[in-house]
């Protein structure tokens, strides 16, 4: 069993350096609004701000709601792992968690495509949905697979909930 | 479920304990416990072969199918 434990181990270093970026980019942003444009011009996302709008103010904080969640999800896989390694399996806990994780990973994924849709909208003037698949594990439809398949696999393991306490019923 | 294990009546009629029962057959008083109380969800033939064989009597006996309200 030492795939758990390399999975713990990533996990950690991923939510250490994900929890340091994002309440980072929350402090920047807070002493951003409240000092006016002199931390000006920033960068998000590769677009170039160079004035405070009530609509780039909505996006970075809608960005910021992401990067919560995203940190919120490594956090719960995190919680996950630690529950695995403890030996007992097909739980309500872990049913319940990977139904989360999956949940939360479609969400993240739709409201970051919806996000990215509205920058071109505001800092390209262009209207345009992007439904191709890119050759990388980051693409969108991936995403949102990996994201059905956590749901997916919670459901197999309410299955296996019901077999296993059958199993044990059995005499 | 449907199914009630008259166990204890089995028992009552050879008269025999629990625990001496479990002994002979090889199981724990603990799933014994399961089966007379009508938790179990499955039993095993071997189970049922080793209780027949020790109390002296048929499947019949032990398990009973009693039709209940929907």
């Amino acid at each position: 069993m030492k795939q758990p434990v390399l999975l713990k181990t990533i996990l950690d270093i991923c939510f250490i350096l994900l929890a340091l970026t994002f309440f980072s980019a929350v402090i920047i942003f807070i002493i951003t609004i409240s000092h006016g444009e002199s931390f000006y011009p920033i960068t998000v996302n590769g677009n170039i701000l160079t004035e405070i709008t009530p609509s780039t103010v909505i996006l970075i904080s809608a960005e910021l709601v992401i990067g919560g969640l995203i940190l919120y999800t490594v956090y719960i896989m995190r919680k996950l792992i630690r529950n695995f390694l403890k030996g007992k399996l097909y739980t309500s806990f872990q049913i319940a968690t990977l139904n989360l994780v999956g949940k939360l990973i479609i969400t993240i994924t739709l409201a970051k495509g919806f996000i990215e849709f509205l920058e071109k909208i505001l800092f390209e003037s262009k209207v345009g949905v992007d439904l191709g698949m890119e050759l990388s594990f980051g693409s969108f439809w991936f995403i949102l697979a990996i994201g059905l398949f956590f749901i997916y696999l919670s459901k197999i393991f309410q299955n296996a909930k019901v077999l296993k306490e059958e199993n044990e019923l059995t005499v | 479920m449907a199914i009630y294990v008259n166990l204890d009546l089995m028992l009552e009629k050879r008269q025999m304990k629990s625990n001496e029962l479990a002994e002979k057959i090889g199981i724990t008083t603990a799933n014994l416990s399961i089966l007379k109380t009508g938790k179990a969800k499955a039993v095993r033939f071997s189970t049922l072969e080793a209780i027949c064989r020790e109390l002296d009597c048929q499947p019949g006996d032990i398990l009973e199918y009693r039709e209940e309200d929907l």
